[in-house]
């Protein structure tokens, strides 16, 4: 082995040693998380998964939320207006304005939905359609959801949600929409919990069957209280709990502030 | 010279990659680990206490946003929708603060200077905080030894954004530290001082200590809030059941009271005329904690109360008792109640017990309200007042608080701002000690 192959040798062998060391200086500041609180949370989950409760990865990132505000507004339009959209016939009842197109639309299903129903939720034959936008996880093949967001959350009431009827044949036949109006914030930016301690307070409180799946847990805004003619709404975990032996699945909510069961009338 | 280089390149880099090594070596070598290096006071890990909104990274963040000009104007800042104190925390843990540098000290006018820097935002504890707590909130490893308590966090708002020192302040002997931090980001914090509202403030020396004047009258919102309520029943079940399960828990009425027993050692008293719940447990020994410490193990307590942390902070230490009070903060504004409303004091068991005091009301959802604000004089006519009626060389401290009025019967209240004033000891407000 001459002179040169040894150095070669020696430059790979600390090249690896500074990789390795940079490596380990990252990590170093990254895992300063509560190990206890965490360990704690593992167990629950691990005594969830004996129970038959299935799960996706869940987070145990905390967000953040607003305490907001919004004017308490049933009559956001009137039927004179709604007359004037085009190609459909509108009405509104109690805050929501049910239309059935004169046309249906023929979609092509699956992936590419979206896509598709962006360009009808977006143009002038929605109101306020641009401020709306898709949901994946509220959706079903028969009921497309978009929804009205709140620092970018999705507002989980139907006061703030465009819903899609497709028949059997893919095809668009009309929608409810519900709206809100003036967001104000009532309180600056705050923590919230994370998805790993909203479904574990669930599981805790006996709220999560055994035998069961959690098919999404969605951070969005719910309503809550109506003082002096404004709503109040604040952010909450919405954890979709489907049962296995049968197709029955239920919505249930955290307050994501406090961490604790969250009941409002649920519109849906 | 260029010939040497080429023939002997290999040997240069091999030499750049052992002192690379070497460098790196010496980093992690002086700079560890810097996860677990948190005094928790104890590590008794309550059940309940993965369960709680509030970590003690967040009950022990400062409350305080003061924003100073460029020709020591001072604004106290509220309402800022991004949160200023959250997005500092977010800024400082991500940099790496290092050297201490004291660079002043006994002198209150110097002080003063840095209470008012040019250009700068100060975030600030309702009292001083251990160095132990500081690192745990905003994820350092500084050294307690050379400044033991902190007040003020000053961070310098230079104008490229990249900032290289920030600077640490303790009240306790008008004390001054330089921190140095590389080239750290306040972009965000930056962004976090928009929108909201300010005051108009000053600082001053009053009778040792730096306080916060109010040189112009103010307009303040109203803030309106849901009540909620604990029930004694299950917190006395919390509170009395958890570790000793061979003990059942028995209640009588008593005067008025209703007294919760459990074996001999621990005792809940409920006044249910002023919501109030005293619990005492005589554990038969004493924990000896020191100040770096006793914040942590006290949190802990909390933590395995049950009471609903959510808009609770850290309000004061008093080392006579080895006691803490948690006080419901809005916007930055501190909440006071006659009855104690919102408000939990804990305390160690320096003399063999443990002591919990605390109302069973707190302060739940925020709700909008119908008389939106409220006006104050300055601070000078509240001093002026208190002059005229002799009442001043009893206080020791002045603040705006939010009054949150008795109404057992209501389910919602409506908090109004006034200023308080600690006198002989305790927070009064302004009306009730003139009359």
């Amino acid at each position: 082995m001459n002179f040169k192959r040894i150095q070669w040798i020696f430059i790979l062998a600390f090249v690896l040693l500074d990789l390795g060391l940079c490596l380990s200086l990252f990590m170093g500041t990254q895992f300063h998380n509560s190990t206890q609180q965490q360990s704690q949370t593992q167990i629950t989950l691990k005594e969830m998964k004996n129970d038959m409760i299935s799960f996706n990865q869940l987070s145990n990132k905390r967000r953040d939320g607003y305490y907001v505000s919004a004017a308490d507004n049933q009559q956001w339009t009137n039927n004179n207006h709604l007359n004037t959209l085009k190609g459909q016939s509108a009405r509104i009842s109690n805050g929501i304005v049910t239309s059935t197109f004169d046309k249906t639309i023929k979609v092509k299903p699956g992936i590419q939905i979206q896509a598709q129903l962006d360009k009808l939720v977006h143009s002038k034959r929605i109101l306020h359609g641009q401020q709306y936008t898709y949901s994946a996880a509220l959706s079903s093949t028969h009921q497309v959801v978009y929804t009205q967001t709140v620092h970018g959350q999705p507002v989980l009431e139907r006061d703030g949600q465009i819903r899609i009827r497709i028949n059997d044949n893919n095809e668009v036949t009309g929608y409810t929409q519900g709206y809100v109006g003036q967001f104000k914030n009532l309180r600056p930016r705050a923590m919230t919990v994370s998805q790993q301690q909203a479904v574990t307070w669930l599981y805790r409180h006996n709220q999560i069957a055994n035998n069961s799946r959690i098919r999404y847990v969605l951070l969005g805004y719910a309503k809550s209280e109506t003082v002096n003619n404004r709503t109040v709404y604040l952010p909450v975990w919405n954890v979709n709990v489907k049962s296995k032996a049968d197709d029955n699945s239920q919505n249930l909510r955290v307050n994501a502030f406090s961490n604790t069961i969250f009941t409002t009338k649920q519109s849906n | 010279m260029m010939t040497k280089i080429k023939d002997n390149w290999l040997t240069i880099l091999l030499t750049i990659v052992v002192i690379i090594s070497l460098v790196l070596s010496g980093i992690v070598w002086v700079n560890p680990y810097r996860t677990d290096h948190r005094f928790f006071g104890d590590n008794t890990s309550s059940s309940n206490k993965q369960m709680t909104t509030q970590s003690m990274r967040d009950i022990y963040l400062p409350t305080q946003v003061i924003r100073t000009g460029s020709n020591q104007g001072q604004h106290l800042l509220y309402g800022q929708p991004k949160n200023t104190v959250l997005t500092a925390r977010q800024s400082i843990e991500k940099w790496r603060l290092r050297r201490l540098t004291r660079i002043e000290s006994g002198r209150p006018n110097n002080y003063l200077n840095y209470l008012r820097l040019n250009n700068s935002v100060m975030l600030s504890y309702p009292q001083s905080v251990p160095m132990t707590i500081f690192n745990d909130s905003f994820n350092q490893n500084l050294n307690y030894n050379s400044l033991g308590k902190i007040n003020h966090i000053v961070i310098p708002l230079d104008h490229s954004n990249r900032i290289n020192r920030i600077y640490l302040l303790s009240d306790d002997n008008y004390r001054v530290f330089r921190v140095k931090v590389s080239y750290a980001n306040i972009k965000a914090i930056r962004q976090s001082l928009r929108g909201g509202s300010s005051i108009s403030v000053d600082h001053k020396i009053y009778r040792g200590h730096p306080i916060v004047t109010y040189p112009h009258g103010v307009k303040l919102p109203n803030f309106g809030y849901q009540i909620s309520k604990l029930n004694p029943d299950s917190v006395s079940q919390t509170l009395m059941s958890s570790s000793n399960k061979s003990s059942s828990v028995t209640s009588k009425q008593e005067n008025n009271q209703i007294v919760y027993q459990s074996g001999t050692s621990r005792q809940l008293v409920f006044s249910p005329a002023k919501g109030t719940i005293d619990y005492e447990n005589y554990v038969g020994h004493t924990d000896q904690f020191n100040y770096q410490q006793i914040f942590g193990h006290l949190y802990n307590q909390l933590a395995g109360t049950s009471i609903p942390l959510d808009s609770l902070r850290f309000d004061a230490y008093s080392s006579k008792n080895e006691s803490i009070t948690y006080r419901s903060f809005v916007e930055g504004f501190p909440i006071f109640n006659e009855n104690g409303y919102g408000t939990v004091q804990m305390q160690n068991n320096s003399d063999g017990a443990e002591r919990y005091h605390f109302s069973i009301y707190s302060l739940q959802v925020p709700i909008p309200v119908k008389n939106k604000t409220t006006t104050l004089p300055s601070s000078a006519v509240v001093f002026n007042g208190l002059r005229s009626s002799n009442k001043v060389k009893d206080i020791s401290g002045m603040r705006i608080g939010y009054r949150w009025k008795n109404d057992q019967n209501s389910k919602t209240v409506t908090l109004t701002p006034t200023y308080y004033l600690k006198y002989r000891g305790n927070w009064v407000d302004y009306e009730t000690l003139m009359n």
